[in-house]
């Protein structure tokens, strides 16, 4: 199913993002916790990673899924 | 929570400050006792502003609307070091007592740095981390003296004080 497959690709794109990090760098999240890597050029041009992860602090509620298009 | 008086103390080591800061066990029997009351003022450990040059290793955005900044020392030195330092949400424009314009300032040049790629709920972490200078405000957190402790599950192990520098009022990123 055509659904089916485009979560696939994006999963795995992720999970390959993910592969190219450098986990044993001090500071690093914990790498199944990362759910997205996104480029960031900052505002002198300098170049980074964001890596968007499901770690919070332990006492915050779980932040609401936002709604998707059906 | 509006800032300290005093004239910014900076350090060129994150871990000079926090080897700085009054021990946990101090904060928790203090006297007078630090509540959790809104309008509990800061205790004379707390009256302290520093500066600090360092990386921001993960934020993210608090209910509260204060973003929660994970500052930690070059990640080739050891030990390895995080503290969690504040971006407040900002207090009502026209109190002149609560320090908008830094507050404003602080929180301006963070959200000008990250753009559209501000962190959400949960934590962002930064590869590699950012280099950042800031200068706030000490703050005991007393509320997270007991129960869970403050930071993201990757790093909170090496995050040894629940001190925090909050508000910030001002950063310098990049």
């Amino acid at each position: 199913m055509p659904k089916l497959k485009k979560k696939k690709a994006r999963k795995s794109a992720t999970r390959s993002a993910a592969d190219t990090l450098d986990q044993l760098r001090p500071g690093m999240p914990a790498k199944d916790s990362i759910r997205k890597v996104v480029d960031f050029v900052s505002p002198q041009n300098a170049r980074y990673k964001i890596l968007k992860t499901t770690e919070m602090d332990a006492y915050d509620p779980v932040p609401k899924p936002k709604k998707k298009r059906s | 929570m509006s800032k300290a008086k005093p004239a910014t103390k900076k350090f060129n080591d994150l871990k000079d400050l926090i080897a700085s800061l009054a021990p946990e066990s101090t904060m928790i029997k203090h006297k007078p006792k630090i509540t959790t009351a809104p309008t509990f003022g800061r205790v004379k450990e707390e009256e302290r502003n520093v500066g600090v040059a360092a990386f921001l290793y993960a934020a993210s955005r608090e209910a509260d609307n204060d973003f929660h900044l994970i500052v930690g020392r070059d990640h080739t030195l050891t030990p390895e070091m995080y503290m969690t330092m504040e971006v407040s949400g900002l207090p009502p424009k026209g109190d002149a007592t609560l320090d908008f314009t830094d507050l404003n300032a602080a929180r301006s040049a963070f959200k000008k740095f990250f753009g559209p790629k501000l962190p959400g709920g949960t934590y962002d972490f930064y590869d590699p981390p950012i280099p950042i200078k800031i200068e706030g405000s000490l703050f005991f957190d007393i509320t997270h003296a007991t129960g869970s402790r403050p930071g993201p599950h990757s790093l909170k192990s090496r995050m040894p004080v629940i001190w925090e520098v909050h508000p910030l009022t001002s950063i310098e990123l990049g």
